[in-house]
């Protein structure tokens, strides 16, 4: 980690003007108030997509309810999954990356502060498109989050719209990515070394250019769909000497590096918050490094696994096996890494210590169904069922989305200037963490017995595991009310709230720390100095 | 503050503007190719397996990145250096692949900060105006001004100061 040696500029308000009203926000340069867009962004679309993930729990909680049509529970699965990613998760990302990678290298603000505003402000126009397909004829997609032909193909204009939206997310991707890459590799603060940037901005660098380099591939893919919808190719139809299975091959040569560009960061984030609670220096940072930057080569590699089923020669599917299988040697260094780092360390578990042992806990659960779904022959038996959903969700949302609060309940000091309901903030924990489970690790037995996924109904021997499930998700959702409601609200507000050090966390090393809480709206003017 | 060597006149305080950039051209050129070459090595494989669609969507991004690279690799070395000297204030200004360089009287010299949007630094002497500080943050700007009109205030009693001392008066002649 980096020192500051001299030099350090914590910023002023004072002697200018920060602007104000809604224009601060819609005309936003400014990498706090854009990062602040980012997070609000997310955190609607994950209320949005709760709401739906629910509306899908509740339908599978006995067998035989009819409480929407079966159509409209694979539109929910399908823009659950779509509004998940590209509106909750990404963005999320993308606004922690706005706040604390300039904070972290000792920036003045992002490279490109006005394309910074515009990548944000396409994000909200795609979730309209996303939204908006459920009320044109036919509603929205049901073909799953993949977009898989032949099903988008044929399906009504809500594909148009989606496939849109997924364009204009993509498009918000890239120049978000650029923005990261050019402010990581340009304008660290004198000293800052490459191996010297904290692991969050590194994690952020790998992504952005896993961004640049498969964004176009989803692009392409989307096109192409288009294109055999309105504009008479056969791309990925079979009538016309298409094939449907290139569709998946594109698909997922974006999708799996997609997974990673959704974990990288959590990584990142895990790697600041642990040391700080560990009060030790990460062990290991340059294997983090490298790690890092072996899964997202290794990312490239892998996408066939997701298909085995679609029928590919022995070699083929050994190469994918075992390619699937190598990754989870960097992620073992990661794992091992922080626990190496809490290995004799002076722990304490405030919440975004609990989060990130959280993390580690389920997202080794989620690793280990993974190294299960990479053998060929156990993937076929398991594809398409609830084993799948499970591995996937303990990843997603227990992998990310526990990285994402990590690192809220580690920085919102810093961006709110008032210190966070401990409290409040463990019970955020051990309610998410306690539904998280009950809500998906049934999910597991439910996939070995075979109940597949993507459909509104079951036969009744699954009921059971089903209604502990939907409990679990009900559970889960009210935490994340409860998170919204009595934890984060009351930081920004303030009310009541005990007013944050510069340094609240004694543990905690980084250029952010040396700036006041609330950081200042202009910080870093004269880069700091780093040993 | 540094002192010229041969008889050149003392320079009293030296300001220079710029960004901070931590990467050389090369590296920055080096990172541009390798995104290239994992790009369009992606999107060949997808063109050469069925997929043309993914090459111009990899072409169009690539040459955004460039474009975008380039701007702000072009202006990545810019800077506003403001040099007083006894008598002298000498402004470089770098910016992209112009260079400019001027050299005006300090005690004719007027500096102010604009009073547009964005406003700059207008140092003004004899007819001439060079206007800096495009590289610090607006508000900043104006606290820059006040410490160049400061030093040149000093700068113009100096002299006088040095006399009383016993140093050696400093030249400010031309």
């Amino acid at each position: 980690m980096s020192d500051v040696l001299s030099g350090t500029s914590t910023g002023h308000h004072a002697g200018h003007d920060v602007p104000t009203g809604w224009r601060r926000w819609v005309f936003a340069t400014n990498h706090k108030d854009i990062g602040t867009l980012y997070l609000i962004f997310a955190i609607t679309n994950l209320m949005v997509g709760g709401v739906m993930a629910l509306l899908i729990r509740a339908e599978l909680f006995e067998p035989g309810l009819q409480i929407m049509r079966p159509e409209f529970f694979n539109q929910l699965v399908t823009e659950h999954g779509l509004i998940m990613i590209f509106g909750a998760i990404m963005p999320a990302f993308v606004g922690f990356g706005n706040w604390m990678i300039p904070l972290q290298i000792g920036a003045s603000d992002m490279a490109f502060a006005r394309m910074n505003n515009l990548s944000f402000w396409l994000l909200p126009m795609s979730s309209v498109l996303l939204l908006g397909s459920f009320w044109v004829p036919g509603g929205a997609p049901a073909a799953g989050w993949t977009m898989y032909a032949p099903l988008s193909t044929q399906m009504g204009p809500g594909m148009d719209l989606s496939i849109f939206a997924v364009h204009i997310a993509g498009a918000s991707s890239i120049m978000g990515a650029i923005n990261i890459i050019v402010t990581v590799l340009n304008m660290r603060a004198p000293g800052m070394t490459l191996m010297k940037i904290p692991m969050f901005a590194w994690t952020w660098l790998i992504t952005a250019f896993l961004l640049i380099a498969v964004m176009p591939v989803l692009a392409g893919a989307v096109t192409m769909v288009l294109f055999d919808r309105h504009f008479g190719t056969s791309f990925f139809n079979a009538a016309g000497g298409g094939d449907p299975v290139m569709y998946q091959h594109i698909f997922w040569f974006f999708g799996h590096p997609e997974v990673y560009i959704m974990i990288l960061p959590g990584f990142g984030m895990i790697s600041q918050v642990i040391p700080a609670f560990s009060r030790k220096p990460l062990f290991g940072y340059a294997s983090m490094v490298y790690a890092t930057a072996s899964i997202a080569i290794l990312s490239f590699m892998v996408w066939a696994h997701h298909m085995f089923v679609t029928g590919m020669p022995v070699t083929a599917q050994l190469f994918f096996m075992y390619a699937t299988m190598t990754i989870a040697v960097p992620t073992g260094v990661k794992v091992f890494n922080w626990v190496a780092t809490m290995w004799r360390g002076s722990l304490t578990f405030e919440t975004p210590m609990l989060f990130a042992i959280g993390f580690i806990f389920v997202f080794l659960i989620g690793g280990l169904s993974g190294i299960t779904l990479a053998m060929a022959p156990l993937n076929i038996a398991l594809h398409g069922t609830y084993y799948i959903v499970a591995h996937f969700h303990y990843v997603m949302v227990a992998g990310s989305l526990f990285s994402i609060f990590a690192g809220w309940y580690y920085w919102a000091p810093k961006w709110t200037g008032y210190l966070y309901n401990e409290v409040r903030g463990k019970i955020h924990f051990w309610g998410s963490m306690i539904f998280f489970n009950v809500a998906f690790f049934p999910m597991h037995f439910l996939g070995l017995a075979g109940m597949p996924r993507r459909y509104a109904d079951y036969p009744a021997q699954f009921t059971d595991f089903n209604q502990i499930a939907t409990i679990g998700a009900f559970g889960f959702g009210l935490m994340q009310v409860y998170f919204l409601f009595w934890v984060a609200l009351p930081t920004y507000s303030g009310k009541g709230r005990q007013r944050a050090t510069p340094k609240p966390w004694d543990g905690a090393q980084g250029l952010e720390w040396t700036l006041p809480s609330p950081a200042p709206f202009h910080s870093f003017e004269t880069p700091p100095q780093v040993e | 503050m540094t002192q010229l060597a041969g008889g050149e006149p003392e320079v009293r305080q030296v300001w220079k503007m710029a960004r901070n950039c931590a990467i050389s051209p090369s590296q920055f050129f080096m990172f541009y190719c390798l995104l290239v070459v994992v790009s369009f090595a992606t999107a060949g494989l997808c063109a050469a397996f069925g997929a043309p669609a993914v090459l111009p969507f990899a072409g169009v991004e690539l040459l955004v990145v460039g474009a975008l690279f380039l701007l702000y690799a072009r202006h990545a070395a810019d800077y506003d250096l403001i040099e007083l000297s006894s008598g002298c204030l000498l402004i470089e200004r770098s910016d992209g692949a112009r260079f400019q360089r001027f050299e005006l009287n300090a005690h004719w010299t007027r500096i102010r900060l604009q009073s547009a949007w964005n406003p700059k630094i207008e140092i003004r002497c004899a007819g001439q105006c060079v206007l800096v500080g495009s590289h610090v943050p607006a508000h900043r700007r104006a606290l820059i001004v006040g410490e160049l009109r400061r030093s040149l205030r000093n700068a113009e009693i100096a002299p006088l100061r040095d006399a009383v001392a016993g140093h050696a008066p400093v030249s400010y002649g031309k």
